[in-house]
């Protein structure tokens, strides 16, 4: 038998995600468009959101997993075999700032989704051209080059939303940004066939409905004096600073998410977010717990925070303390130093 | 920054100025400044031209009330307000390229044509 190309199967599957998910904004992808979405009430928003998820994305549980997978057993929250989006969306409905909380979590999901599967086309459209180009090597593009491959896909983006507006000179100043970067107009309509312009759009309306979120959530929040949240700022390895909108959000876990609007961000000058962003990569805001947490879960409500405070690990204890539910004065507990006492190391 | 970028802008005596400010920055590579500037510069077309066609204050001029105060009256202006908001998201501010000004900038020249086309010159010196 001949050896099976992994690499060649591996891209196939991948493609066919792709295309499924150009396939799924094809057809429904004016139902995110802000007057229509705007028609539904906010619980049916969010399922709507959720059930998305889980057709265009089901690959979540095992992305979720494998991040899981790295923790000791015993800490590693694990999937109900019938675990779907959907359904755990329900557990958060009546609560208005966890339902909007989740909104503009998987909102913002959907929206990298997009932007994901633009990446994949821009990469398998420039991977085909280095093939066809393997005897001209100043033609092949460098598919290591992060940064150029980042610009052409946010350029090609750019085109196909001016020529929805009807932006002529923004379509000419973008198509001489990608001419720099190597990419010509035929190779622009090949972007198109493969649906690059579907996901545009969506990623668009996304981002609107997760922007549009964190303002009413964060008028919400002002109200409510109960619940954690804040902004924080942080800096990548590469020095990127990153301006984080960040709620703990009661027994679904922290969530975090990056804010541009200056407006929002200057609303929340005043509500610095001063703990530990305990997950950085999550997948999944759900109201599951690991073993270990549930182990916390067992004591008495009162002596919870004491419980926690003894723990090292200043994450493990906040996430324990947002998935037990604790107030913002209960978490902010776990931080105070105890007077005539030593006080917590942290 | 090419002039035909910002030829509707470049109309208005007010604007053109605070472009010239813009330009300064560009010339000293100072670009994530410069982008702050054109992005206020959009936030204030924007107030102007609500005040001037919907005779509406504007105390929170985020740009998702300016979206939402389209929402409903003005689907052109919603759907770039939209964009806009998009391209904020996708920005690096840490890492401000010139085609990024140039896009933004563009952008903004042809909303405001849009919106001159509408209501006349509406920002005064």
């Amino acid at each position: 038998m001949k050896d099976m190309n992994f690499s060649n199967l591996d891209r196939a599957m991948r493609r066919a995600r792709t295309n499924k998910i150009v396939g799924f904004f094809t057809r429904h992808g004016d139902e995110f468009d802000l007057e229509k979405y705007d028609k539904l009430d906010d619980i049916s928003r969010l399922e709507f959101i959720a059930k998305t998820i889980e057709d265009i994305y089901p690959t979540y549980k095992a992305q979720f997993n494998k991040l899981e997978g790295r923790k000791p057993l015993d800490r590693q929250v694990r999937l109900p075999s019938d675990f779907n989006l959907p359904d755990m969306v329900e557990s958060a409905i009546g609560i208005e700032t966890t339902e909007k909380a989740l909104e503009i979590f998987y909102s913002n999901r959907l929206a990298h989704i997009c932007r994901d599967a633009q990446k994949r086309l821009v990469y398998d459209m420039i991977s085909d051209a280095n093939k066809r180009n393997e005897a001209y090597p100043s033609l092949m593009h460098n598919l290591r080059n992060k940064d150029k491959i980042n610009r052409i896909v946010l350029n090609a983006h750019r085109y196909f939303v001016a020529e929805e507006s009807g932006n002529t000179k923004g379509m000419q100043i973008i198509q001489r940004s990608l001419g720099k970067l190597g990419i010509s107009i035929d190779e622009i309509e090949t972007l198109r066939k493969s649906g690059y312009d579907v996901l545009s759009k969506a990623y668009i309306n996304c981002m609107s409905i997760k922007d549009r979120a964190i303002a009413e959530e964060i008028d919400m929040l002002k109200q409510d004096d109960t619940q954690s949240y804040g902004i924080k700022r942080t800096k990548d390895k590469d020095g990127s600073k990153n301006t984080l909108f960040v709620m703990d959000v009661p027994c679904f876990g922290q969530m975090s998410v990056h804010i541009f609007d200056s407006r929002l961000v200057s609303e929340l000058s005043d509500h610095k977010y001063r703990y530990p962003i305990y997950q950085k990569d999550n997948v999944l805001l759900m109201d599951g717990t690991s073993e270990y947490q549930e182990y916390f879960m067992y004591v008495n409500a009162n002596n919870l925070v004491e419980a926690l405070r003894g723990l090292k690990n200043r994450q493990d204890a906040h996430e324990i303390a947002v998935k037990a539910g604790l107030t913002k004065d209960e978490i902010a507990e776990l931080y105070s130093k105890n007077e005539g006492t030593k006080g917590d190391a942290r | 920054m090419d002039k035909e970028i910002i030829e509707n802008l470049e109309k208005n005596d007010y604007l053109k100025e605070k472009l010239s400010v813009i330009e300064n920055l560009i010339e000293k590579e100072d670009y994530r400044e410069a982008y702050y500037k054109l992005a206020a510069m959009l936030e204030y077309i924007n107030i102007k031209y609500i005040k001037t066609k919907y005779n509406m204050d504007m105390p929170d001029s985020s740009v998702i009330n300016i979206l939402e105060t389209y929402i409903d009256r003005d689907k052109f202006l919603e759907n770039n307000m939209q964009v806009i908001n998009a391209e904020y998201n996708d920005v690096n501010m840490s890492d401000v390229k010139i085609e990024d000004l140039e896009y933004l900038a563009g952008t903004i020249d042809f909303m405001y044509k849009y919106m001159v086309d509408k209501v006349g010159e509406f920002i005064k010196k």
